[in-house]
């Protein structure tokens, strides 16, 4: 230690050093006091932002709640929608181009909702839905007199009501015969891919029985 | 002078303007040299002081007398505050590493008589240490702080501390051996 304390050439290389560092600025303590008087409004500020801040991640937490619980509810059309049975024209094969839809949303979870627990976990969702239905049941008619009515109507305009009824929101505006697996792939309609499936196999099918025609044909030549 | 201290840091506490004023008076110059031996530019020396005064004063709380002295402790914060200051820019300057010298290089000399020209080279060599060594040596050599100080200053224990002086030192000798 003491060696290196009577280092007399360190010890003034060190000082001449350290003699050539420039002074403290005068003006320098000012600026600090006056940067020192400062935080009088600066946590006010930092607090207005961090307001703010929260502000908008409030906001944003709302946002996504209504999205996904927009997401989540049905509307009253949905039932009705998925109460419609594509089918096909009856020319073409009828166990591929008839498939039907499931009567209603409810149904595959019918058994859940037979579950202890069900209604507290999703309350939200089945007391609208039995609105809907409530609904629906209160607008059909019941009485002796309106199947009354229904009957006196003409066979051809009945025929027309339920063809109308059989065909889908896109037939029915587009003219198209969307039940045409065909159809469906061409203009890409978001079909079940069971049909898709089923649709494949059939053509498949139908290559396999062309090929086999013509083998027919040449050995019988 | 302690009992000065004392009065001072109970007056900080209370954020009394005046005793802001003082302690900038009276240790100012000190906490702006030590800035000054790690951050080389002025701009950014004085920024970093400025730093130093605030984190201090806004900090005074957390000051044990019994640890160092308010000296000590203020050049503590100037030290860490300086330093990350420079590692938080990209380095610019290089500087020689013990792996760069020769392994010829001599020890420092037990004693060597003073001369003019080993104070110059010594000075030049001075400049080529890392900034964290450079002060460590400053701090021994011109403010004449006990090895505690340092330790207290650096994060350090004395001991280490010591060596560091002892490597630094056969370090700067070699520098000018091998020039």
């Amino acid at each position: 230690m003491n060696e290196l304390r009577n280092d007399r050439n360190l010890h003034e290389a060190v000082s001449r050093r350290e003699q050539k560092l420039p002074p403290l600025p005068a003006d320098l303590n000012e600026r600090l006091m006056q940067r020192l008087k400062e935080p009088a409004t600066a946590p006010a500020a930092k607090q207005k932002r961090l307001w703010l801040y929260a502000a908008v991640a409030v906001a944003a937490s709302i946002a996504l709640l209504i999205v996904f619980n927009f997401r989540q509810e049905q509307t009253p059309q949905e039932p009705l929608v998925a109460q419609q049975t594509y089918q096909g024209d009856g020319s073409s094969d009828t166990s591929i181009t008839k498939v039907k839809e499931p009567a209603s949303v409810d149904a595959p979870t019918k058994t859940k909702t037979d579950a202890p627990g069900y209604q507290k976990n999703r309350p939200h969702d089945t007391k609208k839905q039995r609105k809907v239905v409530m609904k629906l049941v209160e607008l059909i008619p019941t009485s002796e007199t309106a199947s009354a009515n229904v009957k006196t109507l003409p066979a051809s305009l009945i025929d027309k009501v339920k063809a109308y009824d059989q065909q889908s929101d896109l037939s029915r505006t587009t003219g198209i015969d969307d039940t045409d697996p065909l159809v469906a792939r061409t203009i890409d309609i978001d079909e079940d891919p069971l049909v898709a499936m089923a649709a494949q196999v059939e053509s498949i099918r139908q290559r396999g029985q062309r090929l086999q025609q013509e083998i027919d044909k040449r050995i019988d030549n | 002078m302690e009992q000065d201290s004392t009065i001072l840091i109970s007056a900080l506490q209370q954020h009394q303007p005046a005793a802001c004023q003082r302690l900038l008076t009276d240790y100012g110059p000190m906490v702006f040299r030590m800035v000054q031996r790690i951050v080389s530019q002025r701009e950014d020396a004085e920024e970093v002081y400025q730093d130093v005064f605030v984190k201090a004063i806004r900090g005074i709380g957390g000051y044990n007398p019994q640890q160092a002295s308010l000296a000590t402790w203020l050049n503590r914060i100037a030290y860490h505050e300086s330093l990350n200051f420079v590692r938080g820019k990209k380095p610019t300057l290089l500087y020689i590493e013990e792996g760069n010298l020769g392994t010829d290089a001599m020890e420092a000399p037990d004693d060597v008589p003073q001369n003019e020209e080993t104070i110059r080279q010594l000075e030049q060599a001075l400049a080529k240490l890392p900034p964290h060594e450079q002060t460590i040596v400053s701090m021994f050599y011109y403010d004449n702080m006990s090895l505690a100080d340092i330790a207290f200053v650096t994060d350090s224990n004395p001991s280490t501390v010591g060596s560091q002086l002892s490597r630094i030192r056969k370090k700067l000798y070699r520098i000018i051996k091998t020039r």
